[in-house]
């Protein structure tokens, strides 16, 4: 197995007591696109957060690159992940390339300002999500995937060899989701990062983890290689849903067609 | 642009502040011309000049810009720990605080015949105190907290102590003689009043300190516009940022009431000020804010004491006077941007 990007031990995670993760081991491998399927409310989120040391456990051991997450500084963590949540808010007025900036804290030290360093990151970030144009408009202005991709640029100004993203497609019409997704594909190939992403649409899943890790009520069902972890019979039982897995000719991943009623 | 720009923009609202220093010190019920005023204060003026401008004005000028610098700095930082523009220093219960330290101090220390038996110097360390116990009460309630330390509970606990403070500095007033009620009245509506330099001193160090602390973690307060989970994922200790802010936030404002009393509105509309004309997200927006909070402060104080001669109003009625529409006003502009 390749080497470990995160490693949760007998993790269990609760809001307010109710139990989000229960007992939860998973390795997560590096430099691959991981992505996180599952029902409403399996887990999925809550394990992201936790693995970001965005949630405390109350039970169970979590480590970062073969180190206990307790062992991190902050910005030393913020280096070595970045992560995007679901819902980022911020104030209207800010402009994209002011948001993009707010990612380079963890590089920035003292009083000084911008360095070069963080003004090439920011605008790399900006092209990476073809947000160049709109970077003087504040973010208030922008469209829904517009605003999707300022954020997920001030993520990836981040610079962080390691990328979660939570539900990164949503807001997005099809063709901004795929935009996004090839993007992160493009990353992975090119650059290396690993991605950890939450997904809901199975089919982008398919076409663009390597990964997958199944969760359903609070577990891990199953997790490995995409095509060995969705299968028919996984996809029916998870999501309570009849599934048939359809090649389509020119198409080199099969496509999710669930059959509600089977 | 903006890089070339915002240094300017600060140097003209430095500018602004000198020259509104100067001018205020030069008025007042002997007026001097500026050029007296600038004499006596490069020490070259006539002794008498120099007595007027050293002794009687400028402290008290010194003293308002401070304390509009301390409040309107408290104000900034506060908005940005809650994340709520229209958060100010008076809802963390220091403010009433001081107030029921001013109100008990006059209580205690008034004679019969409705004269005060000590010097009402001591009033400022009186509101200082009033400041302080309620500072500490309100910690000691967060540390307390069942739920652990936050911003929105310590918010909670500060609104809750003001509402007694509140309650109990109107029943002093009303149940105390006149002179009581009308002396208490004046501070809770804020005035500057005669000042020593010991008095800048104190606030100046308090500033000073909350600078320094502010040039080394500066970039966290920029970083606090964003949701504290995001924040916390660009590698900001995100609870750890909060409560330094607010604790800067208390000491500031203890600083500044406990000097010129309950003065409304600078906290929250220096803030909004320096958004409008400076920018929140530029570089600098805390200096900006704290000079625009220093001329309010001295601005107000200035017309208070010149208005209507010999009558001193309290320099908060004129803020209040002034911040409140002017706050209307940008409420109202701000839904049409955005609308």
């Amino acid at each position: 197995m390749a080497e470990a990007l995160t490693r949760l031990r007998n993790v269990t995670a609760r809001y307010d007591g109710v139990t989000a993760l229960e007992t939860v081991d998973l390795n997560l491998p590096k430099g691959l696109i991981t992505a996180f399927c599952g029902p409403n409310g399996s887990g999925k989120s809550t394990a992201l957060r936790v693995m970001r040391g965005l949630h405390v456990p109350s039970m169970g051991t979590v480590e970062v690159a073969g180190r206990p997450l307790g062992d991190w500084m902050p910005r030393e963590l913020a280096k070595s992940v970045a992560m995007l949540s679901q819902s980022p808010d911020a104030p209207p007025e800010l402009t994209v390339q002011d948001l993009v900036r707010l990612g380079r804290f963890a590089h920035q030290r003292g009083f000084r300002g911008q360095r070069a360093e963080d003004r090439i990151a920011c605008e790399r970030a900006l092209a990476a999500t073809e947000m160049t144009h709109l970077a003087e408009r504040p973010i208030g202005r922008l469209s829904g995937g517009q605003l999707q991709r300022a954020w997920i640029a001030m993520t990836i100004a981040q610079d962080a060899p390691n990328i979660f993203l939570d539900e990164p497609t949503n807001h997005l019409d099809v063709s901004h989701a795929f935009e996004v997704l090839e993007l992160v594909k493009r990353l992975n190939r090119s650059e290396g990062r690993s991605f950890v992403l939450v997904l809901h649409d199975l089919n982008m899943a398919m076409r663009y983890a390597d990964h997958i890790v199944l969760f359903d009520e609070a577990h891990v069902e199953a997790a490995g290689p995409t095509r060995t972890v969705l299968t028919e019979r996984r996809i029916s039982e998870v999501f309570g849903i009849g599934c048939k897995l359809i090649d389509i000719e020119g198409q080199d991943v099969p496509t999710v067609v669930l059959l509600p009623g089977q | 642009m903006s890089r070339i720009v915002a240094p300017l923009r600060l140097a003209g609202l430095a500018a602004c502040l000198a020259v509104l220093a100067v001018v205020a010190t030069g008025l007042g019920s002997s007026a001097l011309p500026l050029d007296r005023v600038t004499a006596a204060l490069f020490g070259r003026g006539e002794a008498m000049d120099a007595v007027i401008v050293w002794t009687l004005r400028l402290p008290r000028v010194a003293l308002a810009v401070l304390a509009g610098m301390a409040l309107a700095l408290a104000g900034a930082l506060l908005q940005r720990v809650t994340r709520n523009p229209v958060a100010a220093p008076s809802i963390l219960g220091i403010t009433d605080g001081a107030a029921v330290g001013v109100v008990a101090f006059l209580w205690i220390f008034s004679d019969d015949a409705n004269a005060l038996a000590v010097s009402i110097h001591w009033q400022r360390l009186a509101a200082a105190l009033g400041a302080l116990v309620f500072a500490a009460l309100v910690a000691v309630l967060a540390l307390l907290d069942p739920q652990g330390l936050s911003p929105l509970r310590i918010i909670l606990y500060g609104i809750s102590l003001a509402a007694l403070a509140k309650a109990a500095v109107t029943l002093m007033m009303i149940l105390g003689p006149v002179y009581r009620a009308g002396q208490a009245l004046t501070w809770l509506t804020g005035s500057v009043g005669a000042a020593h330099w010991h008095d800048v001193g104190t606030v100046a160090a308090g500033l000073i300190v909350a600078t320094l602390i502010l040039v080394m973690v500066g970039r966290r307060v920029r970083q606090l516009v964003l949701d504290p989970e995001t924040a916390q994922a660009t590698g900001v200790s995100v609870g750890r940022a909060q409560l330094l802010f607010l604790a800067l936030t208390v000491v500031l404002t203890a600083l500044a009431v406990s000097q010129v009393g309950a003065v409304g509105f600078v906290g929250l509309i220096a803030p909004h000020i320096a958004r409008l004309i400076h920018g929140q997200f530029t570089g600098g927006y805390l200096a900006a804010t704290a000079m625009i909070g220093g001329v309010l402060i001295l601005g107000a104080d200035t017309l208070a004491r010149t208005l209507a001669p010999p009558v001193e109003l309290p320099a908060g009625a004129l803020t209040a006077l002034v911040g409140a529409p002017l706050f209307l006003w940008l409420l109202l502009k701000e839904r049409r941007t955005h609308g």
